[in-house]
């Protein structure tokens, strides 16, 4: 269990100014090191005691893994970009809406100042039992807590659990998958990139992994390509509060439309699984479609196809379907 | 409690790897050290087929389904944990229930054939057993005593590796009501086991199955060796020759049938045995 001490437990600081140096720390410290972008969730861990790293390498002074570059194929976001500056970027603001909307969603406007687009994407599970510490699944344990009788469950998913039943947390992470987006990231072979779509993996690749970097590998930038832009797009986030707080749901969309049928489609959802679900039935289940009612509610039986709801979480069922429902039918572009 | 740390996974690599290497050292010491085999009276030769069945087909295809299913979870249960991820669980507990599967067959086909007795382990065969190791360690020839169909370490390698199959199958069982299954939905407070005991389970399946990865070890570089080849051509093909029967075995341990070369009934077996007990 986590004691909550309200201090942090000691730990060695580097503040590397390169990425070559950044890397060189990973490298020699492996899991001991912790990666620090914006510190927005970083704090919490350490004050709790839930996590332990002895090294912290705080990517701040790093100004190459800062800054948007935009031309005309794609657009990169560096990942220790501010979720403000994603919001408020003329170029992603007309290109990429949905981006911006999305960080703009997140938290509030002090988390976005200072919180980074990476670290949103990089940050771990909202689940609280996780999270205070109790030796659950993804801690390394052999129990998920959040699906016992009478857990506390209502945030918690309803599609893809595998032993854990957490939740994706990530508010921009929907929007990048739906825009094919591709993560940078480097590593000790050299930088590789991989689809947003593939960046998240669910429990049953990794229990104790919300993405696929290694403990040595570092995101370093997003790139989004100009493939959807100037689509009909959408983005919608359910929470329980307007601010300062993580969906219970989250949908993003992007249609390709012509003459009143859609053609081609990217509809994802987060909130109802350990990743990012990219919903390929519901896809397939409009393209070739008008969004006419008859297609919006093929298309939102089959984004919960399969659902297994938890004691408190059956709203989630109803609530995706009607924000799939949504995103195909509000999209603009 | 919640599991046995996988360091250890490491560690029994590393021993299987020190005996590997420490018995190659060895075997090659004796084998330089021992002359060939004298050959076979003439007449216990012509009384024994060209081909003498050591597997059946269904030992044999019983024998490759646990060999599919345990590599299946081995690599399942520690692959991930070396780094390579995939979705494992589904593919484990499948090849868990194939092994649970094969066990039972294999109780039932044993007590069927009445081949229990062939596995025990009393003080004849611990002293025999005991003899081929201080020969097997001696510098000079040694005194070879050749036994039945079984030697005392393939026996006690069975009874090791059953040890081991049952820990992780009754273990693998309970932890299959902690996922989803074609079967039932997880529900881990199902039978009432306290967060404890589960630990228990887990550190208990763990051990099992770091030692089914130091047995298989063994198990792969005694098939592989090439004095040991005529066995592992059995397993494929089920025959040995005559020579590797009467150079290996000990005819009045192992008898077989003089015309198919096959073992006879355990009844006849032990009608045999009685016989030459002088009762």
């Amino acid at each position: 269990m986590a004691q909550i001490n309200d201090m942090m437990g000691s730990f060695e600081l580097f503040q590397p100014t390169e990425l070559d140096g950044a890397m060189d720390l990973l490298r020699r410290h492996g899991e001991e090191a912790w990666v620090l972008s914006g510190g927005m969730d970083t704090f919490d861990w350490l004050k709790d005691r839930a996590k332990r790293p002895t090294v912290v390498v705080d990517l701040g002074g790093i100004e190459e893994l800062k800054g948007i570059q935009a031309d005309n194929r794609t657009l990169r976001i560096g990942a220790m970009t501010t979720l403000t500056e994603v919001a408020n970027h003329s170029e992603i603001r007309s290109r990429f809406p949905i981006v911006a909307q999305s960080a703009e969603k997140v938290a509030t406007p002090q988390i976005r100042n200072q919180g980074t687009l990476g670290g949103n994407l990089c940050q771990d599970t909202r689940c609280w039992y996780y999270r205070a510490g109790w030796p659950c699944y993804r801690a390394g344990g052999n129990t998920c807590y959040a699906n016992a009788p009478g857990a506390l469950n209502r945030e918690h998913s309803i599609l893809e659990a595998n032993r854990c039943v957490a939740v994706t947390p990530s508010d921009v992470a929907p929007t990048l998958i739906a825009l094919d987006a591709e993560m940078e990231i480097r590593g000790r072979r050299g930088t590789r990139r991989v689809r947003a779509e593939d960046f998240f993996i669910g429990p049953a690749i990794d229990i104790t992994r919300m993405t696929v970097l290694q403990p040595s590998e570092l995101l370093t930038a997003i790139h989004i390509p100009d493939t959807w832009a100037g689509r009909p797009m959408y983005f919608e986030k359910v929470a329980d509060r307007k601010a300062w707080d993580f969906a219970l749901v989250n949908v993003a969309s992007a249609l390709e439309v012509s003459n009143g049928t859609i053609h081609d489609a990217r509809i994802v959802v987060g909130g109802v699984a350990a990743r990012p679900l990219r919903m390929r039935e519901t896809e397939r289940a409009i393209s070739g479609h008008a969004p006419n009612d008859q297609t919006l509610e093929v298309a939102a039986q089959a984004a919960v196809q399969g659902a297994r709801p938890l004691q408190f979480n059956e709203y989630k069922v109803a609530l995706t379907k009607n924000l799939v429902k949504r995103a195909i039918r509000e999209a603009r572009s | 409690m919640v599991g046995l740390g996988w360091d250890i996974f490491w560690a029994v690599v590393f021993l299987g790897a020190l005996f590997v290497v420490g018995h190659a050292i060895l075997a090659a010491r004796k084998k330089r050290a021992t002359p060939p085999p004298a050959p076979a009276d003439p007449d216990l030769a012509a009384r024994v087929p060209e081909k003498v069945t050591r597997h059946n087909g269904s030992a044999r295809i019983s024998h490759w389904v646990l060999a599919l299913a345990t590599l299946a979870l081995l690599i399942t249960g520690f692959v991930p944990i070396l780094g390579l991820q995939f979705p494992w669980v589904t593919i484990h507990w499948i090849a868990g229930i194939i092994l649970t599967g094969y066990l039972l067959y294999h109780v039932v086909d044993t007590v069927r054939r009445g081949t229990l007795g062939t596995m025990w382990i009393g003080r004849e065969e611990i002293s025999k057993g005991i003899e081929r190791l201080k020969g097997f360690f001696s510098k000079g020839q040694g005194a070879e005593e050749k036994p039945g169909k079984w030697g005392t370490e393939n026996i006690a390698f069975h009874h090791v590796t059953a040890l081991a199959g049952i820990a992780v199958i009754a273990t693998g069982l309970l932890m299959m009501f902690r996922v989803d299954t074609w079967f039932w939905s997880a529900n881990p407070y199902v039978l009432g086991i306290s967060d404890n005991l589960w630990g228990w389970v887990y550190v208990l399946h763990g051990v099992a199955a770091v030692g089914f990865v130091g047995l298989l070890m063994a198990h792969i570089y005694f098939a592989v060796r090439p004095d040991n080849f005529w066995i592992t051509r059995s397993m494929f093909k089920g025959w040995i020759t005559r020579d590797e029967y009467l150079g290996h075995h000990d005819p009045e341990l192992w008898p077989v049938d003089e015309g198919t070369g096959a073992s006879p009934p355990a009844s006849a077996r032990r009608t045999a045995a009685a016989d030459r007990a002088g009762d």
